[in-house]
């Protein structure tokens, strides 16, 4: 279908643009500071300086209730990290994508006897325990993982399951989100892909007495396996 | 009764009571009169009457500009060196809101002297800090109050450290209650407006003061001060309310 | 182009406002909730080297967006539509309400699933939506809470905030088969299972628009639970209504103004999740809806630009406002009277909500500057709560109130009257405990409070008298 627009833009802008005359007034007592670059925006400092971001990954994902474990012995550490899971969360059934990083997966899954789906249909992906996705980068400050659907194979994948596991490379840790939005050109080389999901710990709640539930919606377990 | 007469070596202040000081709390210009002569100061008092903020709080600029010329008249004829207020609220209405007022009300005569008074311009607790900066006031009465930071001086003037300082070296600790910096609920004729939120703001504060056992609030604006006393009579309290001018008066010996 | 009409501006702000006071167990949650929240933001905030330079950064990003708003929305659209992206331009909220009832009509939608939106509270479009036949689920476990229990937000972060555990478990237990436990995780547990089966039957999912980056077409929604994803991933449809002021220029701007919202917001660095939603799904992706529509709507945000209240455009809905806010600390949400509240609400309420009720929430503040404190993008709401009380003055002081100013004015402008009326005031409190010369309901002041009684002399009679 070809993108349609409707409604008057013309008459939308133009009524803008009339509001606006030759400028927009200023607040007398406290005017609006300069920006230190009149066209772009300055990145965020944080703190403390960081001086392991794999180890500070960990921490931050642990504090919101996720689960890093790095894994030094790549496929071996992996089987150990999807035998803990399976037994831990109960996992009889899966969802795996086709990125890369996920390829040893299937295969370890069916030795420990968990059925394997492949992604795409979201009715299949609601009904099974684990999503197992990779990710294009890894976010030391919050523990976040940030997921390109397009490379993951599947939006839903992540999301329909009440536990999901990302498979992250060490390499690929940054510190924040500055660091992947300012530099989108690196992360997803073929362009924005639909949707580009930054995911820090499992699903949370917290509409009932600000007490904090997990897994309201989206999964209720989130395991990443930072591979060295 | 102007103190310039005699000692012209010493620092030229006028002092701007405000209304509230004036009509109801005389107490604490009186001991604001007492603090800065003891600090060498020679005090006088213009014909001032009120800044306007009721008004302009209400959004009637014509009567609050009105007002506040009158003020801004007489403080500007006078050729002290700093115009001390013992307000927070007060000092705010004329060092930020000011020259706005009079720009929106079209007196641009009024803009303009507003904005050459500003500099001039000291709340009570800065204008006495800064003239002690190593002198104690010290004495052992060590009484446990609570200081009730008021909006306009936390917010608008970002003053803090001042009035706190000078409690402690007057020997007096500012319990503190958590809620120091939250709104006595008075803000003018939003008391009258909304009498029951009002008032419960003032019992939002005042039962943090009872719960960490202070039995004094001291401020530096008697307008909040007041709003604070009303609702701690009517509830029987027994708290004390005074001025920072009024601490300052009775317990400093220097 | 005026706002939606009134939902609860009645009765009067003052008995809404007692009303809400006078509910201690409101008072108690909005204590908790709002101290909880102020604390976890002061937290949060710590992570940022130099918090004073990010508020002003994110202050000129805004104000800068505001000033090239014509162009920025052009770009938005024109990059939404380059990534397969439908775009509608609403001038009001019954034009955006159409569009999507059309939309929903003539694609045989009849349940939709939304994730929480302020802009849709704003134009009521479950209304319009249930009018013409369709089923509307809210998804946010807060929304949802209030859809089921017919009642408004109370809080723009968390809108069931007034309601504790045991009315949540009630007004669940209306839908559910039984009665439902008073615990979290159950109720949550509950809501997963029953939502989860209205995601999968819907045809189409509505969400709000966090930010909208002109330079991708990029649309930002920020979420914790996870039902923004879904609303956006799961139908085949997906609109997203978006409040023009909502767009910002660049993938770096973003960047700045989500370091801050998540934290002013619950004192997150980053919520669970933030996606980035660029066009409908394509190929080879597997899954995602087919469509995607952006309603860009204005609905009297236009005619807020160029006046004195041009900034309150530069507000992200982060709440922090609220939360900060003494006034919101006592009456919450409800009291406010219609879609926004606390601070952000007192101005934004009367600006968007052209009736005469809507006018006088704006004196729901004390002035006391917690908000703009409070704001991450520097705000100045007390300006504007002045400003707005200035209009309000002069379109409708009555003749009483301007005769009882005028004659303050008159009396207080020249030192000897001023003088003697403080001198009548002491004695007329005195005699009869009441001030003659203050304009307003000062006997208002004795409901709740002693009334303080002038000195016998006042300070300026002590002076001249030479006492001193």
């Amino acid at each position: 279908m070809m993108p349609r627009e409707t409604g008057d833009r013309k008459a939308f802008v133009g009524r803008i643009r009339d509001r606006i005359g030759d400028g927009l007034p200023v607040n007398p007592v406290r005017p609006v500071p300069a920006t230190v670059d009149p066209h772009g925006s300055m990145p965020v400092a944080y703190v403390p300086a960081l001086t392991d971001k794999p180890a500070s990954f960990v921490t931050a994902l642990d504090a919101v209730a996720g689960r890093g474990v790095r894994v030094p012995d790549g496929t071996e550490g992996l089987r150990r990290v999807l035998t803990e899971l399976c037994a831990g969360e109960s996992v009889s059934s899966a969802v795996v994508t086709d990125e890369p990083a996920c390829e040893p997966v299937p295969g370890i899954l069916a030795e420990l006897g968990v059925s394997v789906v492949r992604p795409g249909d979201p009715a299949a992906n609601a009904v099974v325990d684990l999503g197992v996705t990779g990710a294009v980068a890894g976010l030391a400050r919050t523990g976040t993982v940030v997921l390109d659907t397009r490379r993951a194979g599947s939006r839903t994948a992540s999301l329909l399951p009440r536990v999901h596991l990302v498979v992250l490379q060490e390499a690929a840790i940054v510190e924040s989100t500055g660091d992947v939005l300012r530099d989108l050109a690196r992360w997803c080389p073929d362009g924005l892909p639909s949707n580009l999901v930054f995911v820090t710990g499992p699903s949370r709640s917290a509409d009932i007495e600000l007490q904090i539930t997990l897994g309201v919606h989206g999964p209720k377990a989130l395991w990443v396996a930072v591979l060295a | 009764m102007d103190d310039r007469t005699e000692d012209d070596s010493s620092l030229a202040v006028a002092l701007f009571p405000t209304c509230v000081v004036d009509g109801f709390r005389p107490e604490a210009g009186v001991a604001a009169v007492r603090v800065l002569r003891r600090l060498g100061c020679a005090v006088e008092v213009p014909d001032t009457t009120c800044c306007g903020q009721p008004a302009w709080n209400a959004g009637q600029v014509d009567a609050a500009a009105k007002v506040a010329r009158t003020t801004l008249d007489a403080l500007t004829a006078s050729d002290a060196e700093l115009v001390v207020v013992p307000a927070g609220s007060c000092a705010t209405m004329m060092t930020v809101f000011w020259p706005e007022l009079f720009d929106l009300a079209g007196d641009d005569d009024g803009a303009e002297a507003a904005r050459a008074l500003v500099p001039r311009v000291r709340e009570f607790s800065v204008a006495v800090d800064g003239l002690t900066p190593e002198v104690a006031l010290a004495n052992e009465a060590g009484e446990r109050v609570a200081y009730h930071r008021s909006c306009h001086m936390l917010r608008e003037l970002r003053i803090v450290t001042e009035p706190e300082r000078l409690l402690a070296r007057a020997g007096v600790t500012p319990v503190p209650t958590g809620a120091e910096g939250r709104c006595c609920g008075f803000g003018g004729l939003f008391s009258v407006k909304l009498p029951e939120v009002s008032t419960a703001m003032a019992d939002d504060v005042l039962d943090e003061v009872v719960a960490v056992g202070a039995d004094e609030v001291v401020g530096c604006d008697a307008s909040c001060l007041m709003h604070l006393e009303a609702r701690s009579n009517e509830r029987r309290l027994g708290l004390r309310f005074e001025h920072l001018a009024e601490v300052l008066e009775r317990v400093a010996t220097t | 182009m005026s706002g939606t009409q009134p939902i609860e501006l009645v009765p009067k702000l003052r008995a809404r406002t007692a009303a809400a006071v006078a509910d201690r167990r409101l008072g108690r949650s909005l204590a908790a909730a709002t101290d909880t929240f102020v604390g976890r933001k002061a937290a949060a905030y710590g992570h940022l080297a130099d918090v004073e330079a990010v508020g002003d950064e994110a202050r000129g990003i805004r104000a800068r967006i505001l000033a090239r708003l014509p162009e920025l929305l052009e770009q938005l659209a024109n990059n939404v539509m380059a990534a397969g992206g439908h775009v509608h331009w609403a001038g009001d909220a019954a034009d955006a309400n159409a569009y999507i009832v059309e939309l929903a009509k003539a694609r045989g939608v009849d349940a939709v699933v939304k994730s929480k939106s302020m802009v849709t509270e704003e134009t009521a479009l479950n209304d319009a939506l249930e009018a013409a036949g369709c089923t509307v689920t809210e998804t946010d476990l807060g929304e949802w809470i209030i859809q089921v229990a017919h009642e408004t937000p109370s809080h723009i972060i968390v809108p069931a905030i007034h309601k504790d555990r045991r009315q949540v478990a009630e007004t669940l237990s209306r839908v559910a088969d039984g009665d439902l436990s008073d615990v979290p995780e159950e109720l949550a547990a509950f809501a997963r299972t029953r939502l989860r089966q209205r995601f999968l039957e819907a045809g189409m999912g509505i969400s709000g628009v966090n930010f909208g980056v002109a330079e991708t077409g990029s649309l930002v929604l920020v979420t914790n639970e996870g039902n923004g994803r879904l609303v956006t991933s799961v139908p085949p449809i997906h609109v997203a209504v978006m409040g023009m002021e909502r767009v910002v220029a660049t993938v770096a701007d973003l960047d700045v103004l989500l370091a801050l919202l998540p934290r002013a917001a619950t004192g997150q660095a980053i919520t669970t999740y933030v996606s980035m939603i660029t066009g409908p799904r394509r190929p080879p992706e597997p899954d995602g809806p087919e469509e995607l529509h952006l309603v860009l709507l204005d609905n009297g945000r236009s005619d807020i630009l160029g006046t004195e209240f041009t900034e309150m455009l530069a507000c992200i809905r982060c709440g922090a406002c609220l939360n900060a806010c003494p006034v919101y600390r006592q009456v919450g949400g409800h009291a406010y009277g219609w879609v926004y509240s606390g601070p952000m609400g007192a101005v934004l309420t009367p600006l968007l909500n052209h009736s005469d009720a809507a006018q006088e929430v704006a004196q729901a503040s004390s002035l006391c500057g917690a908000c703009w404190d409070a704001c991450p993008v520097g705000i100045p709401l007390q300006d504007m709560l002045l400003g707005l009380r200035r209009r309000n003055a002069e379109a409708s002081t009555t003749r009483v109130e301007r005769m009882a100013w005028a004659a303050w004015a008159a009396t207080w402008s020249r030192p000897g009257r001023y003088r003697a009326s403080l001198r009548g005031a002491s004695r007329g409190f005195r005699l009869m405990g009441s001030p003659a010369h203050a304009p307003g309901h000062v006997d208002r002041w004795s409901l709740g409070r002693t009334l303080p009684v002038p000195g016998k002399r006042s300070f300026r009679d002590l002076w001249k008298d030479g006492i001193l």
